[in-house]
C-alpha cells in the first residue's frame, strides 16, 4: 500500500485488493492486480481518430521529440505505447501476452523497430523512453480507423465490436478529427475510435487536427480553424462526448517544441531574400524543394524544412521574420508552439486530466472490479459489488463526477442560467478552488470565500426552490456539498 | 491561440483574382472532331433529298435528329468528399471565379455551368412559402447577378432562400463549353456515404463523365472507393484527380499510393494530380498551366468524354438517316421492281397493298404496340409503387428498431441523419429500378412495333435488299437487311436516351426532390422541449413518451417522403409513356405514308407502255443512286461506335 494514498484511493486500493484475493480464474486475477498497480501508475492518455489525423505527430509534439515514425502514407499500424522509464527500451507484445524486447534503431530521428514476425501476431508495443513529459503521462498511439489497408481496418473493428464488459484500458481520450461537415455520417467517428476504452465527457478532449491545411495554407488557416473548432464545440453531438474543441496542429507544435538555431537560420536566409524571388519560392511545394532554386540552401535543407514545419509553417515562419514579428529561434519557437494550439491543449491536460487523474484512475478500477464481477470471475460477488455500490455514492469526487457527467449528457436539466456555474463548481474546467469558482488563480482568499458564500447561497435557494424538479433538486444538493466543502478548505486558510 | 497576422500583400499565399471572362490565346481543348460536322452536312442533305422527294414528313425527322445533335449536353459531374477542392477545380478549369470557394463554408446546392454568350446565372427554387411543398407547384427559375453567386449557393445564404433553392445553373462563354459540355459541381455537405452523397451517385447516371476528386493530404480512404467503385457502375467514363499537389511535398508518393489502392480495388481509371491554384495564376505565365497538370485532365475529356459522346451522337444520326434512307428506297424500290419485272407486278401491288394495310394499323389508335405500351407503364407503376412501399416499410420497421434502443433526446440528431440517408437510399434504389424498367419496356414496344410491321416490308423488299447487295455497299448496314433488326437496333438506340429524358434538363440534374428530402429536416416536433415539460413525471413513462413523439415524427416524414418520390416516379412514367408514344407515332405515320407512295408508284408503273417503263427506269437508277450516296461519306468513320 502506497503511504501517500489519500482516503478515496485507499478505499478503492482496498476493495480492488479483496476482489484480487477472491478471484476464481487466473484472467481476472491479473486484471485485478494491474488495476492495483494503475492506481498509483501514471495517466494514461490514449490518442484517437481517424487514419491520417495526425496522431503520431501530436504524440511527437506532446513528447517534444520525434519518436513515433510519422509519414505521407499510413504509417502507424500497431498500438504503441509510449511510457517513461529510465533506459531506452521497446517490448512487443504478443497476442497471447508474451513479452519480448526487441531491437530497435532510430536513425532518421523516429523510432524503427525490428519486430521480427508479421504485424498481425502482436498485440502491441511499449517504448519506455526517458522524457520529463511522460513522466506522469502514458501516451497510446493508435492506428485509426477507415483505413484502406484492410488489415489494419479489420483489426480495429474487430477490436470495435469486442465485448462490452472489457475492463478500460486508458483513462482519458484525446479525439482527432480532421475538418469534416456536421451532417457527414463519419463526423463523429473520431468518438467511436472505442478501441482502448470509451471516452465520456470527462475524459475526452476533441482536438481538431491539421487546421494549418485548412484553406489550402492560407496564412489565415489557423484563424478559420479557431472558428470552426469553436462551432465544433457548440454542435449538441460533439458538446456532448467533448466539451472541449481545441485546434492544435501537431507539426507546428513539434517544430516549435524542437526548433534547432540551424532551421531557424535557413528560414531567415529564405526570409532575407528578395521578396518576389522568396514569393515564387513559396509558391509551391514543389518550388520550395526544387533543385534549381534561386537560394543558398541545398534542397536537401529545404526537404528538411518542409518535413518538418509543412508548406503553411514555412510561409508563416518566413513571414514571421520578415517582418520582424520575431528575432530569434527561442521567440520563434514560443511563437509557433503558441500558434500551434499545442500549449493550450498541454494546459488543458494538466488542468481537467492530471489533476484529476486520481479520480480517473479510482473509477477506471472500480470499472475493472465490475467487469469482473459481471463475468463472474469472483467469489462473493454481491458483497464485493455492494461494497463497490459504497464507495462509488459515499465517494463525494465521484458524485462531482456523476453530476458533471449527468449535466453533459443532458441526463439532468438546471436552468439554462445555471448550467455553466454548476459545470464549473462540479470541477468541470479544472479542479482548483479558484477555477471552480470562475475566478482568476491569484484571487485573495476573502474574495474566494465570497464567491463561494454567495454560490453556496445561491444553489441553498435551488435547492429548496418549489420549482425545482426532483432531478435538479437532488443534483442542487450535490452542487450545494461542494461549496461547503470548499467553505471548508477556506475557512482555515484565513485564520 | 493567437491570431497570426494577417497576410501582407507580398506574402506568397493570396489566392490570385482570376478573370471573369477567359483570356484569348490560351491552350483549351480541340473542338469537336470534324466528324461530327460532316455528319451534320449529311443529315442537311439527307432534308433536301426528302423535300425534292416530296417527303417533308422525313426532313422534319432529320431536322429533329439535327436538334438533337446540337442541344447534346455532356455533363461532366465534379464528385468528391467534403473540402477536396471541387468548387475550385470547377474555377481552375475554366479560370473563372463563378463557383465560390472559401476555407470553412461548402457549396450547398448542385451548381451546373454551361454554355452561354453572355455570362449569367439562373437559380431554380422552389416555389415560395404557401404553395405548402405540394409536388405539383413547377420550380421557378430566378435569373440572379453572377458576380453574387458566393452568398446564394453556399451554406451562408440565407436560410428562407436556402431551403427553397435546388440547383443554380451559369451560363459562361467559354471555349470548354462550347462543345456541349457542362460541368456540375456537387455540393460538399454531408460526405460521400450521407444522403446528399447517395443523391448524387444516382445522378451519375445521367452523366456523361465523372471526375473525381481527392487531395494530395491523405491517400484514397475506404469510402472514397467504395463510391469511385459505384460510381463507375454508373458511368464508366471516369477520372480520379488528386488537388492541391502546390501544397504537400509528398504529392507523388500520395499519387503513386492512391493508383495502388485503385489496382488492388481493382479499379482501372487514369489518376491526375493537378494544381488549381496554379492553374488559376496560369493566365499571368502560360508556363504555370503546364506545371499545373491540366493538360492531362483536358486530354482525358477531349478523349474520353468528348470524343466518345461524339461518336455515340454521330452513330445515333446515322440511324436516323439510315431509316429516312429506307423510306425513301421503298417507293422507288418497289417502282423499279415492277418495270424490272413487269410480269409480277400483280404480286407486287399485291404484296404492297398487304403492307399498306398493316402501316395503316400500326398508326391506327389502341392498336397493338400501344396496348403493349399502356399495358407496360400500368404494370411498370403497379411495380415501382410496390417496390417503394416495400422498401419503406423496412424503412420503417428498421427506424423504430433505432429509436428503441436508445433515448431519442439523445439519439436524435443521428437518427434524423440516419434516417434521411436510408430514405434517399430507397428512393434511389427505388428510381434505378424505374429506370432500368423503363428502359427495358421501351426495347420490348420497339420490338412490338417492328414485329407488327415485320411481315409486309420482308415480302415488299427482298428483291430491293438483293439489288442493294449488287451495289457496293457497307457490309454493316447489309448485314442486317431485315428492318425488323434494323428497327430494334433504331430504337435500342433511343432507348438507350430514355434516362436522361426521364432525368430532365439539366435544371433538374439531379432527381430534384431527392434532394430537397435529404436537406428538409425530419421535424420532431416537442422531442427537444418534452424533456422539460414532463420532468416530474417517471422517467420511464417520458423516455416511452419520447419514442412515440419520435417515431410519429419519422412516420410523418416517410409518409410525406413516400408522396414525393411516388409522385416523382408516376410523373416520369406518364412521360416516358407520351414520349413513346408520340415517338412510335411519328414514326408509324412516316412508314404509312411510304408504304402508301410505294403503292401508287408500282401501280402507276405497271400501267406503262414499255418504252416508258424504260425511260423511267432510267430515271429511278439516279433517283437509287442518289439515295444510296446519302450518308456514304461519313458513314466508316462511325461505323466502330454503331
Amino acid at each position: 500500500m502506497s503511504p501517500h494514498d489519500d482516503p478515496l484511493t485507499a478505499a478503492v486500493r482496498e476493495l480492488v485488493g479483496v476482489a484480487r484475493d477472491r478471484a476464481l480464474d487466473p484472467v481476472s486475477r491479473d486484471q485485478l492486480a494491474e488495476a492495483v498497480d494503475r492506481l498509483s501508475g501514471p495517466l494514461r492518455l490514449a490518442i484517437a481518430g481517424r487514419v491520417k489525423a495526425g496522431k503520431s505527430t501530436l504524440l511527437n509534439a506532446l513528447v517534444g521529440e520525434e519518436l513515433a515514425p510519422t509519414d505521407a502514407g499510413e504509417c502507424t499500424k500497431l498500438v504503441t505505447w509510449y511510457i517513461g522509464g529510465h533506459a531506452v527500451r521497446v517490448i512487443a507484445v504478443h497476442k497471447d501476452g508474451r513479452r519480448e524486447q526487441r531491437p530497435f534503431s532510430r536513425e532518421g530521428g523516429a523510432l524503427d523497430v525490428d519486430l521480427g514476425a508479421p504485424v498481425d501476431t502482436f498485440d502491441h508495443l511499449e517504448v519506455s523512453w526517458p522524457s520529463s513529459r511522460l513522466q506522469d503521462l502514458t501516451l497510446v498511439d493508435t492506428p485509426g480507423i477507415a483505413s484502406l489497408s484492410t488489415e489494419v481496418s479489420e483489426r480495429t473493428s474487430t477490436l470495435l465490436s469486442a465485448e462490452d464488459d472489457r475492463p478500460p484500458v486508458v483513462d482519458a481520450v484525446l479525439y482527432l478529427f480532421r475538418h469534416s461537415h456536421a451532417s457527414d455520417v463519419r463526423f463523429l467517428e473520431a468518438f467511436h475510435d472505442d478501441e482502448l476504452g470509451r471516452g465520456t465527457p470527462l475524459n475526452a478532449v476533441g482536438v481538431l487536427s491539421r487546421p494549418d491545411e485548412i484553406g489550402s495554407c492560407r496564412l489565415d488557416a489557423l484563424t478559420v480553424a479557431a472558428r470552426v473548432a469553436d462551432r465544433y464545440e457548440r454542435d449538441p453531438r460533439i458538446h456532448r462526448l467533448s466539451p472541449l474543441v481545441l485546434p492544435v496542429a501537431g507539426l507546428l507544435g513539434q517544430a516549435g517544441t524542437t526548433l534547432r538555431e540551424e532551421e531557424y537560420r535557413a528560414l531567415a536566409m529564405i526570409a532575407a531574400l528578395p521578396e518576389d524571388v522568396c514569393n515564387e519560392l513559396l509558391l509551391t511545394a514543389d518550388r520550395l524543394l526544387a533543385d534549381d532554386a534561386d537560394v543558398m540552401l541545398t534542397p536537401l535543407e529545404r526537404a528538411h524544412l518542409a518535413d518538418r514545419l509543412g508548406l503553411f509553417g514555412v510561409r508563416l515562419s518566413v513571414m514571421l521574420i520578415r517582418n520582424r514579428t520575431v528575432r530569434s529561434a527561442t521567440e520563434l519557437a514560443q511563437r509557433l508552439a503558441a500558434d500551434s494550439g499545442l500549449e493550450e491543449l498541454r494546459g488543458v491536460l494538466a488542468r481537467q486530466f492530471l489533476e484529476r487523474s486520481r479520480l480517473l484512475r479510482a473509477r477506471s478500477a472500480l470499472a475493472t472490479v465490475r467487469a469482473v464481477l459481471r463475468r463472474g470471475g469472483c467469489a462473493d460477488a454481491d458483497r464485493i459489488d455492494a461494497r463497490v455500490e459504497e464507495v462509488m455514492s459515499t465517494a463525494h469526487e465521484f458524485v462531482e463526477v456523476r453530476l458533471l457527467t449527468d449535466l453533459r449528457t443532458g441526463a439532468v436539466t438546471v436552468a439554462e442560467r445555471l448550467e455553466e456555474e454548476m459545470d464549473r463548481l462540479l470541477g468541470g474546467s479544472g479542479h482548483s478552488v479558484a477555477r471552480r469558482l470562475g475566478l482568476p488563480e491569484e484571487s485573495s482568499v476573502p474574495q474566494l470565500l465570497d464567491a463561494s458564500y454567495a454560490a453556496l447561497d445561491r444553489w441553498r435557494r435551488v435547492e429548496s426552490s418549489p420549482m425545482t424538479s426532483r432531478d435538479a433538486r437532488i443534483a442542487a444538493r450535490g452542487v450545494v456539498r461542494t461549496c461547503e466543502g470548499i467553505v471548508a478548505t477556506l475557512v482555515p486558510a484565513r485564520v | 491561440m493567437q491570431r497570426p497576422a494577417r497576410p501582407q500583400p507580398s506574402s506568397p499565399a493570396p489566392a490570385p483574382t482570376p478573370t471573369r471572362r477567359p483570356a484569348p490565346g490560351r491552350p483549351e481543348p480541340a473542338k469537336p472532331p470534324a466528324d461530327l460536322a460532316r455528319v451534320v452536312r449529311a443529315l442537311d442533305e439527307g432534308k433536301q433529298l426528302a423535300e425534292q422527294h416530296d417527303r417533308p414528313d422525313l426532313g422534319s425527322h432529320l431536322d429533329q435528329a439535327r436538334k438533337r445533335l446540337d442541344q447534346q449536353v455532356l455533363g461532366v459531374a465534379i464528385v468528391g468528399e467534403f473540402k477536396r477542392g471541387k468548387s475550385t477545380l470547377v474555377n481552375a478549369m475554366l479560370q473563372t471565379d463563378v463557383c465560390p470557394t472559401d476555407a470553412d463554408i461548402v457549396t450547398a446546392v448542385p451548381t451546373i455551368v454551361r454554355y452561354g454568350a453572355e455570362p449569367s446565372a439562373v437559380a431554380q427554387l422552389e416555389p415560395a412559402a404557401g404553395a405548402d411543398g405540394s409536388p405539383d407547384s413547377q420550380i421557378v427559375e430566378e435569373p440572379v447577378d453572377v458576380d453574387r453567386l458566393a452568398e446564394l449557393v453556399s451554406e451562408a445564404a440565407d436560410a428562407s432562400w436556402r431551403r427553397r433553392l435546388r440547383s443554380v445553373e451559369v451560363r459562361l462563354p467559354h471555349r470548354l463549353l462550347k462543345t456541349g459540355l457542362s460541368l456540375v459541381d456537387t455540393p460538399g455537405v454531408g460526405g460521400l456515404e450521407s444522403a446528399h452523397g447517395i443523391v448524387t451517385l444516382g445522378a451519375l447516371r445521367t452523366t456523361t463523365g465523372v471526375i473525381f476528386v481527392t487531395d494530395a493530404s491523405q491517400e484514397l480512404t475506404k469510402p472514397e472507393v467504395d463510391f469511385l467503385r459505384q460510381a463507375m457502375e454508373r458511368c464508366p467514363a471516369a477520372v480520379c484527380v488528386v488537388t492541391k499537389t502546390d501544397l504537400y511535398p509528398s504529392w507523388r508518393r500520395i499519387v503513386e499510393l492512391d493508383r495502388q489502392h485503385l489496382k488492388t480495388a481493382g479499379i482501372d481509371l487514369p489518376v491526375i494530380p493537378v494544381s488549381s491554384f496554379l492553374r488559376l495564376r496560369a493566365w499571368r505565365s502560360p508556363k504555370l498551366n503546364e506545371e499545373s497538370g491540366f493538360a492531362a485532365l483536358f486530354d482525358w475529356l477531349r478523349t474520353s468524354v468528348l470524343e466518345n459522346a461524339t461518336e455515340l451522337a454521330a452513330a445515333a444520326a446515322h440511324r436516323d438517316l439510315g431509316f429516312v434512307q429506307e423510306q425513301l428506297r421503298l417507293e422507288v424500290a418497289a417502282e423499279q421492281q415492277v418495270l424490272a419485272k413487269p410480269e409480277a407486278s400483280a404480286e407486287v401491288v399485291g404484296a404492297l397493298r398487304r403492307r399498306s394495310e398493316r402501316t395503316r394499323k400500326l398508326v391506327e389508335r389502341g392498336n397493338g404496340w400501344q396496348q403493349f405500351l399502356f399495358d407496360g407503364i400500368d404494370q411498370l407503376i403497379a411495380d415501382v409503387k410496390h417496390d417503394l412501399a416495400g422498401r419503406m416499410r423496412t424503412v420503417v420497421r428498421d427506424v423504430e428498431a433505432v429509436i428503441d434502443q436508445g433515448d431519442p433526446k439523445e439519439t436524435w440528431p443521428d437518427i434524423e441523419v440516419w434516417l434521411q440517408r436510408q430514405v434517399v437510399r430507397a428512393a434511389n434504389e427505388n428510381h434505378e429500378l424505374l429506370n432500368e424498367r423503363a428502359a427495358q419496356l421501351a426495347t420490348d414496344v420497339a420490338e412490338a412495333f417492328a414485329l407488327e410491321s415485320e411481315e409486309p416490308l420482308e415480302l415488299g423488299l427482298t428483291a430491293p435488299v438483293d439489288v442493294l447487295r449488287g451495289l457496293s455497299f457497307d457490309p454493316a448496314q447489309l448485314a442486317a437487311p431485315d428492318s425488323q433488326k434494323m428497327v430494334r437496333m433504331l430504337f435500342a438506340g433511343r432507348a438507350a436516351l430514355i434516362p436522361v429524358t426521364l432525368a430532365g434538363s439539366a435544371a433538374s440534374f439531379f432527381a430534384g426532390s431527392l434532394l430537397l428530402l435529404a436537406a428538409a429536416p425530419v421535424v420532431a416536433i416537442g422531442v427537444g422541449f418534452i424533456g422539460r415539460k414532463l420532468i416530474r413525471d417517471e422517467r420511464q413513462r417520458q423516455l416511452t413518451y419520447r419514442r412515440q413523439q419520435a417515431k410519429m415524427s419519422c412516420r410523418r416524414y416517410l409518409d410525406e417522403a413516400n408522396f414525393v418520390i411516388e409522385k416523382d416516379c408516376l410523373d416520369s412514367l406518364r412521360r416516358t409513356r407520351r414520349e413513346l408514344r408520340d415517338e412510335f407515332q411519328a414514326r408509324a405515320g412516316v412508314m404509312h405514308a411510304s408504304s402508301q407512295r410505294a403503292l401508287t408508284s408500282a401501280e402507276r408503273a405497271a400501267s406503262l407502255t414499255p418504252q416508258e417503263r424504260e425511260q423511267r427506269a432510267a430515271e429511278l437508277a439516279d433517283k437509287r443512286a442518289e439515295i444510296e450516296r446519302l450518308g456514304r461519306s461519313t458513314r466508316t468513320a462511325s461505323r466502330g461506335a454503331a
